[in-house]
């Protein structure tokens, strides 16, 4: 028996069944690409995260990348405060501290959804 | 989900995520909180994100009175209904924001993991710089040796070397003596070359190699660790000389066969995929493409494409086309000398000019491809480098 004390059990579940598709013989890469879209479409980002977690503790190198990905691709062009709010960061800059860093890179704030949920 | 989840997770997994992010929202997410505004400015994140930044875009445009450079990154779908939306816009940089001086006359000499090198044309003794358009650092390197007057040749070229990871600026130096009638070359009875590793703060001499005629117009092609320019041997043959960026050594291979005539011919070195390129704008009505589809081996040497001028850009012109992309679609984006950019479709087979907006008519163009690093300028040593 070996302990895994960072992954929860429904976590562990998931990637089990990840890793049976991805050993299966007989299973084309084709296959595999399809079950992946399945299996991490509409994944929450919470859910998402446990998986990032538990794949790079358990070093399985194609489900976290997998998984990163998604989580990039829902971080795209959202707010600062959409990212601070979604994964539960707490902000330890002052106002005058963060209107200094966003004057700093005045260039980088155009064109991003400021209330995109 | 863990309310503390995020804080709690490894630097590295934190560090994977975001460099998967265009640059924008990256910079973005240095307003999320302390640790992920350190994090970012780490050499490991800079690492990280460089081994996945994909190629976009530098322009650079001069209308009368100023100059600035453009960052874009490239949208490089199928099935977009202009072929304008395959650029997304980074930043914008005005010249004004970091020189103080009126028509500088940029030329860009170079792109090589993420820092553009850039000097300023016709001006001795010559002017170069490097600079990061995302960290928003430059530094202007000390003035090379051996001050240039007419009729010597000088060239450029940067790049990386491909072992150690070293930045080069490489620059070519050689004296002329061509017949006063026919301006056939008759010798070339001194030529250099000097090197500026950065980090170092100098420049050095390193063998210039054999006697070869460079073109002053030419910047170096960078591609697999080695600078590569188009020049012609003292028997008239066209080569291309080749320098190692790490051994710096330089050895000559064949161009693409049956070029034509020399003095006639209208083509350059670029890079095309991961492919050393010649385009060869010599014909009236057609632009031809060739690829060196294996690296260093000259029977490789395959004429990829053949574009038709007809009918918007036929006729007998003066000027060499720089491919710089091929999208996944098919659309090919070229360079018309320092003009305009301009494609090719090859699924409608139609050429166009490229009509990113433009604030002003420009003079001047020029595009290379720019991959996008958050590694700053400050990381090199013994440099004096100037943030704007």
């Amino acid at each position: 028996m070996i302990p895994l004390p960072l992954i929860d059990g429904r976590t562990l579940a998931r990637v089990i069944t990840y890793l049976n598709k991805h050993t299966e013989d007989d299973a084309s890469d084709e296959a595999k690409r399809k079950f992946d879209e399945e299996f991490l479409y509409g994944m929450e980002v919470g859910v998402l995260y446990d998986a990032a977690l538990a794949a790079n503790y358990l070093d399985i190198g194609g489900l976290f990348h997998e998984v990163c990905q998604r989580i990039a691709d829902g971080m795209m062009n959202k707010s600062v405060e959409w990212v601070r709010k979604t994964f539960h960061i707490e902000s330890e800059f002052t106002s005058e501290e963060e209107v200094q860093i966003k004057k700093e890179y005045a260039w980088a704030w155009e064109g991003v959804d400021s209330n995109a949920d | 989900m863990n309310q503390e989840f995020f804080a709690n997770l490894p630097s590295e997994l934190i560090i994977n995520i975001l460099s998967r992010l265009p640059v924008r929202t990256i910079i973005g997410c240095k307003c999320v909180c302390k640790s992920w505004l350190n994090l970012l400015d780490t050499p490991e994140f800079a690492k990280s994100h460089l081994s996945i930044s994909v190629p976009g875009l530098i322009l650079y445009e001069s209308p009368r009175d100023f100059e600035y450079f453009k960052v874009f990154e490239f949208e490089d779908e199928l099935d977009l209904e202009a072929h304008e939306l395959h650029y997304n816009p980074v930043t914008e940089i005005s010249s004004w924001e970091f020189i103080n001086e009126e028509r500088l006359g940029f030329g860009i000499q170079g792109s090589a993991n993420g820092l553009v090198c850039f000097r300023k044309i016709g001006h001795h003794p010559e002017t170069v710089y490097v600079c990061n358009p995302i960290t928003r650092d430059y530094i202007q390197l000390p003035t090379p040796g051996t001050i240039w007057h007419y009729p010597t040749i000088v060239t450029y070229g940067f790049g990386a070397s491909k072992t150690s990871g070293q930045h080069k600026v490489v620059r070519i130096y050689h004296e002329c003596i061509r017949d006063p009638d026919t301006h056939k070359l008759l010798g070339i009875p001194k030529s250099e070359c000097w090197v500026y590793t950065l980090g170092t703060g100098s420049w050095r001499t390193i063998s210039p190699g054999p006697k070869l005629e460079y073109n002053c117009r030419s910047v170096g092609a960078f591609l697999n660790g080695n600078l590569h320019w188009l020049v012609t041997d003292l028997e008239g043959s066209a080569r291309i000389s080749c320098l190692d960026l790490e051994t710096e050594v330089f050895r000559t291979f064949s161009p693409p066969p049956a070029l034509p005539e020399r003095r006639r011919f209208l083509g350059d070195l670029t890079v095309l995929g991961d492919c050393l390129c010649m385009c060869d704008n010599t014909s009236d009505d057609e632009i031809v493409i060739w690829l060196m589809k294996e690296y260093g081996v000259e029977k490789s040497w395959t004429k990829e494409f053949v574009i038709s001028k007809h009918p918007d850009y036929a006729g007998e012109c003066y000027e060499v086309v720089y491919p710089i992309k091929i999208f996944k679609d098919g659309d090919i984006l070229m360079a018309w000398q320092d003009f305009y950019l301009f494609y090719h479709s090859l699924k409608n087979r139609t050429t166009a000019n490229v009509n990113l907006p433009k604030l002003h008519t420009t003079y001047r163009t020029e595009a290379m491809l720019h991959t996008p690093t958050f590694l700053s300028l400050k990381s090199f040593a013994m440099e004096n480098v100037c943030s704007f």
